[in-house]
């Protein structure tokens, strides 16, 4: 596997017809106990009328990421890197133009539609804000463009609906609501964080679909956020997999699996559950915790190699029970020791898997679950590792 | 009450088994709302054997939580016979009811919202047995080896607050907390659809040693079927407050056969297509299943779905 392999070069590459620029990202909060680097070093790219996924566990970054590109990271964070947006430098903005070039072109849809609605206002009062703000239209134009828009994202009878109150709706259709919210001011690029978690299958494979069927009609660039990468599998064109504030993988969807794959991205893809496993199986799980802000401390090596550790004991112990060709080598995509991984200067390192067991004896890590989740957990010195938050 | 009706609650459906520990019969429940009663559930039928975990699947609505809160006679407005190790659940008094429950326990999906926020760990999962009136002594014992079987050590969490937790740690506490009891048998309403991934997985295998390690049965509701196949061995899919589709879980994923099981088969998000193993039906446009209520018919061995006569809106309702 060489650094020229057109699987490494493809995936999220950096490039100049790029929509949304984000190279060597960082994000350091300083908090009592220290600074903690909250993103270590983000590189990626959206062109128009494509879709990129992130995935990774909670607090791996991934919605920060979307949130510094925004602007709106909480107060006192430091940042750095480059950010541009279609061209434009967006740290030079100062942050008046910044939310007026924005809020026009980037639609966002979070994951709890009764969190961002206001309660209290009609559907139509919501929605005509962003469009009477930005394109300056009259009531009666803002009420006709929401009730096509209503339309467009499947409510029935939407010029009706628009009278109503967020409670009025099921959490699917809020969600439909919160879409063509997004859609007012006919964005470029549409974000949805973890949109369809909160929603029962059905529901989700409808906004799902209806996510994909707007991207291509509007050739909106598109960013899917999600910890479960069967939501994004199928659905995008290039994949991130973020941990601990970095990107450990990215690739074409296509190669997903592909080897050689990631020992994270395959511990993630094991631990979800599969419609053609056997009833009653246990889920290869991943043990322990991902790194915590809240131990800013820990040096940049140690936490590397507890990262390893925790990814290659996971693909170690597992007997796989799907059918994935098994590389000899397994490859992973090298992370830079200042934590900054760009994709054009991304060295692909490969590990062989004596080296993997090397690193398995040198934590003395034995590969029963629960062994393992304790002894992570103990020599982070913390009582049963915070496990993801959510 | 309609001919169809009388069959059902008569004659003994073909899906029930002799040797079940748990048995639930022609189940109605309905709530009184603003804009008048809503039947949840309408004449369900199924049963559950012991060390068995029954899938209750099917979406929002469907009224699968509902059901699996009637297991522990919760919620008002309803009928049908729950049949408990032999004796009728519905004849049981309020006291009865209550012993009755050590051995029926429930796990919600928000567990954070089922503690008492003020409340410690060790305060929490001892409750039920401070309710059956254990004494102290025997309460913290069971309470420490209830949560050690969930991989927490009393000493560690035991006074600590729900805050402290994170949500799949929340939920070891929940199922720390049922398996407490004693119970024979754990009814999960949606544990782990708000968990990530990573999270859920381990939730899930918590799940699988306290089953196996205490031969429990448990009724697992999910609205994703990806996540009821790894974790029952018969399923039941529920639509509109009625059982569509049961069978074991295996047969039921290899050869769905009500269009609403499929329709649910092929919403789950996979990673690759080829998990659907099944063979897609025939989609001959007919989707009066939406709105007409048939019969359950053997469609494989121990394997129903609501294929057969029309069943005419009949039953009575408390």
């Amino acid at each position: 596997m060489s650094a020229e392999s057109p699987a490494r070069t493809a995936a999220g590459r950096i490039t100049d017809d790029a929509l949304v620029r984000v190279q060597g990202l960082t994000l350091d909060i300083d908090t009592p106990q220290g600074t903690a680097h909250i993103l270590r070093g983000v590189s990626m790219s959206v062109r128009r009328g494509e879709t990129l996924g992130i995935v990774g566990e909670s607090g791996s970054g991934k919605s920060m990421t979307l949130r510094a590109v925004l602007g709106l990271t909480p107060g006192g964070s430091r940042i750095g890197g480059t950010m541009t947006f279609d061209g434009q430098d967006l740290s030079a903005l100062k942050p008046e133009a910044r939310r007026r070039l924005l809020g026009r072109r980037v639609g966002v849809v979070f994951q709890n539609p009764m969190t961002s609605l206001n309660p209290v206002r009609t559907i139509e009062r919501q929605m005509g804000e962003a469009v009477r703000f930005h394109q300056k239209l009259s009531k009666g134009q803002a009420r006709a463009l929401c009730a096509d828009l209503l339309d467009q994202v499947g409510i029935p009878n939407a010029s009706k609906r628009l009278r109503d109150y967020p409670h009025q709706f099921s959490g699917g259709m809020r969600q439909r609501v919160m879409i063509a919210m997004a859609l007012t001011c006919s964005p470029d690029l549409l974000i949805a964080d973890e949109a369809t978690t909160a929603l029962d299958v059905t529901i989700q494979k409808g906004i799902l679909d209806l996510l994909q069927e707007l991207q291509a009609q509007r050739h909106m660039a598109m960013i899917l956020v999600s910890h479960d990468l069967s939501v994004v599998s199928g659905r995008t064109d290039d994949v991130i997999v973020m941990y601990g504030g970095r990107i450990v993988d990215r690739r074409p969807t296509a190669e997903l699996f592909t080897p050689p794959i990631h020992p994270y991205t395959r511990a993630l893809m094991l631990a979800i559950p599969r419609l053609d496993m056997k009833s009653l199986t246990r889920l290869p799980a991943l043990g322990g915790s991902p790194p915590s802000v809240h131990d800013p401390l820990v040096p940049h090596e140690e936490a590397d190699a507890r990262d390893m550790l925790r990814w290659t004991t996971i693909s170690e112990a597992v007997e796989d029970p799907i059918e994935f060709a098994e590389p000899d080598d397994l490859a992973y995509t090298a992370l830079q020791p200042d934590g900054i991984l760009g994709t054009e200067q991304a060295a692909v390192g490969v590990m062989s898997g004596q080296q993997q067991a090397g690193i398995a004896e040198g934590g003395e890590v034995e590969t029963s679950q629960a062994t393992l989740f304790e002894e992570i957990a103990q020599s982070d010195g913390r009582e049963w590792g915070e496990e993801a938050q959510r | 009450m309609s001919d169809s009706t009388v069959t059902q609650t008569e004659a003994r459906p073909g899906w029930l088994r002799d040797d079940a520990l748990l048995t639930v019969q022609d189940l109605h429940c309905s709530f009184k709302t603003a804009t008048g009663r809503v039947h949840a559930v309408r004449g369900v039928t199924f049963d559950l054997r012991p060390g068995e975990t029954l899938g209750l699947v099917g979406e929002s609505g469907c009224g699968k939580t509902t059901t699996g809160l009637a297991i522990l006679r919760l919620p008002a407005g309803q009928a049908g016979k729950v049949t408990f190790r032999g004796e009728d659940m519905s004849q049981y008094s309020r006291s009865e009811m209550r012993a009755a429950r050590r051995r029926l326990q429930m796990i919600f999906q928000d567990p954070l919202s089922a503690f008492n926020p003020r409340r410690r760990v060790i305060d929490i999962v001892g409750e039920g047995l401070e309710i059956q009136g254990v004494p102290r002594a025997e309460r913290d014992e069971r309470v420490a080896a209830a949560l050690e079987q969930v991989g927490m050590s009393a000493q560690m969490v035991g006074n600590r607050r729900p805050h402290e937790f994170s949500g799949g740690q929340c939920q070891r506490i929940s199922i720390a907390r049922a398996l407490a009891l004693g119970p024979d048998v754990i009814v999960c309403d949606e544990p782990v659809a708000s968990l990530d991934v990573s999270v859920q997985a381990r939730v899930l295998n918590v799940l699988h040693d306290i089953r196996e390690r205490n031969e429990l049965s448990l009724v697992f509701v999910s609205h994703d079927l990806a996540v009821v196949k790894v974790m029952a061995d018969r399923i039941a899919v529920m639509y509109r407050g009625r059982i569509v589709e049961i069978g074991d879980a295996d047969a039921v994923y290899r050869s769905p056969s009500h269009p609403y099981t499929r329709r649910l088969l092929d919403a789950v998000p996979v990673i690759h297509e080829s998990e659907r193993a099944f063979e897609a039906g025939v989609d001959d446009g007919d989707d009066s299943w939406r709105t007409v209520d048939r019969a359950l018919v053997e469609v494989g061995p121990g394997h129903f779905a609501a294929l057969g006569d029309v069943v005419t809106d009949g039953e009575t309702v408390p």
